[in-house]
């Protein structure tokens, strides 16, 4: 059972660390941030976690991207044009994206990281938000 | 029983690893992100482009540069599509991406949807004209309420018809070109037999999108190839 302040002090956690337009996109979503907040602070967060989950899940395929390099023996370099370059397992090592993608895989990917999700997305009290996040965090519902 | 406080506090310790990195890329992030995309791209058209060998010497021993041309063009004013040539050690590429669905509304960061194909040499050799400028095609919606779309490939314009999905994809262009089409299927094929996973037309990118996992699943299983041979 989660508690109600921490999954508002999570809110605050995560707006303070998502770009302002992620911000500002919840809060038009939600008609209003603080609102969101009083009235149902789950769907807040998992709003919240939505957008900073799409960062991570990038992340996580640049790591792969720089695993596959490793095998091939590899040190591929990104040239960004303005003579600026990246050399793509320097970023992977800097950042600790190793870290960063066993972390996603046990919160997001794991039997009981998705019972989480499942168990706060049942939380959710409009219909259409708990849709909207069993598609994006349980994978349920797309075509193709 | 579900432990959320373990989940919670292990969740903190990646928004902590991760908030530097948004922070310091910020807008140049997604960006970023599409050059990686376009490298395992570039990558897969390069076993193709080998005969399905890959021999990492061909590829400049241990320095693989990407380099995306100054060659990349929004056409449309509605943003259906935009196409990137690029140069891998030399040996040029087109990615076409459907940029519309990657900025939208106020211009935050939404998805980043890659309609993506990389068409290897055939498309992309005879499209650079003599300066060095790439036209390689003009696409736009006729009508958004209505699936058809226009294409102009390297001058010649089609009509381009498709079912049910929202936005035109190259198979659709693909499929007015004759032999290209068959080409862009065989290419497919040959990914998915090789590498056993399923690409066909990648129809969604967007995080958490049947595309991201479908991408995963070839990154993944280019691992498990490389690291068997």
């Amino acid at each position: 059972m989660y508690d109600v302040g921490e999954i508002r002090r999570l809110c605050r956690y995560l707006v303070d660390v998502l770009p302002r337009d992620d911000v500002s996109y919840v809060d038009i979503v939600l008609g209003g941030f603080d609102k969101a907040l009083e009235a149902d602070p789950v769907a807040l967060f998992l709003l919240l976690l939505e957008c900073f989950v799409k960062y991570v899940q990038h992340l996580t395929m640049i790591y792969d991207i720089g695993v596959m390099f490793k095998a091939l023996n590899l040190r591929p370099v990104l040239d960004l044009g303005h003579d600026q370059s990246l050399d793509v397992l320097k970023f992977v090592d800097r950042y600790g994206l190793g870290e960063v993608y066993r972390l996603y895989k046990d919160l997001f990917r794991s039997p009981s990281g998705i019972e989480v999700l499942k168990d706060l997305i049942s939380r959710v009290r409009d219909e259409r938000l708990r849709e909207r996040f069993r598609r994006f965090f349980l994978g349920e519902g797309w075509y193709g | 029983m579900v432990d959320f406080d373990s989940w919670r506090r292990e969740l903190e310790v990646l928004i902590r690893r991760v908030s530097p990195i948004i922070r310091s890329w910020g807008s140049d992030f997604r960006r970023l992100c599409q050059y990686f995309q376009a490298y395992v791209y570039a990558l897969i058209a390069d076993f193709l482009g080998r005969r399905y060998r890959l021999n990492p010497q061909q590829l400049d021993g241990d320095r693989f540069v990407f380099k995306l041309s100054p060659r990349a063009y929004y056409f449309s004013s509605n943003k259906v599509f935009s196409f990137f040539a690029f140069d891998v050690n030399g040996r040029e590429y087109s990615l076409v991406l459907n940029i519309d669905a990657i900025v939208h509304g106020n211009g935050r960061y939404a998805r980043l949807n890659l309609d993506v194909a990389v068409l290897e040499g055939a498309l992309s050799s005879n499209s650079v004209d003599r300066f060095g400028v790439v036209f390689f095609a003009e696409c736009k919606s006729t009508d958004n309420a209505s699936p058809e779309y226009v294409a102009t490939v390297f001058g010649q314009r089609y009509i381009v018809k498709h079912g049910n999905h929202p936005h035109a994809n190259i198979m659709d262009i693909l499929a007015v070109r004759g032999k290209a089409t068959s080409y862009a299927r065989n290419m497919c094929n040959i990914v998915s037999s090789r590498f056993r996973v399923n690409i066909g037309v990648v129809d969604d990118l967007s995080p958490g999108g049947v595309g991201i996992r479908r991408l995963e699943s070839i990154t993944s299983s280019l691992i498990r190839y490389l690291e068997r041979h």
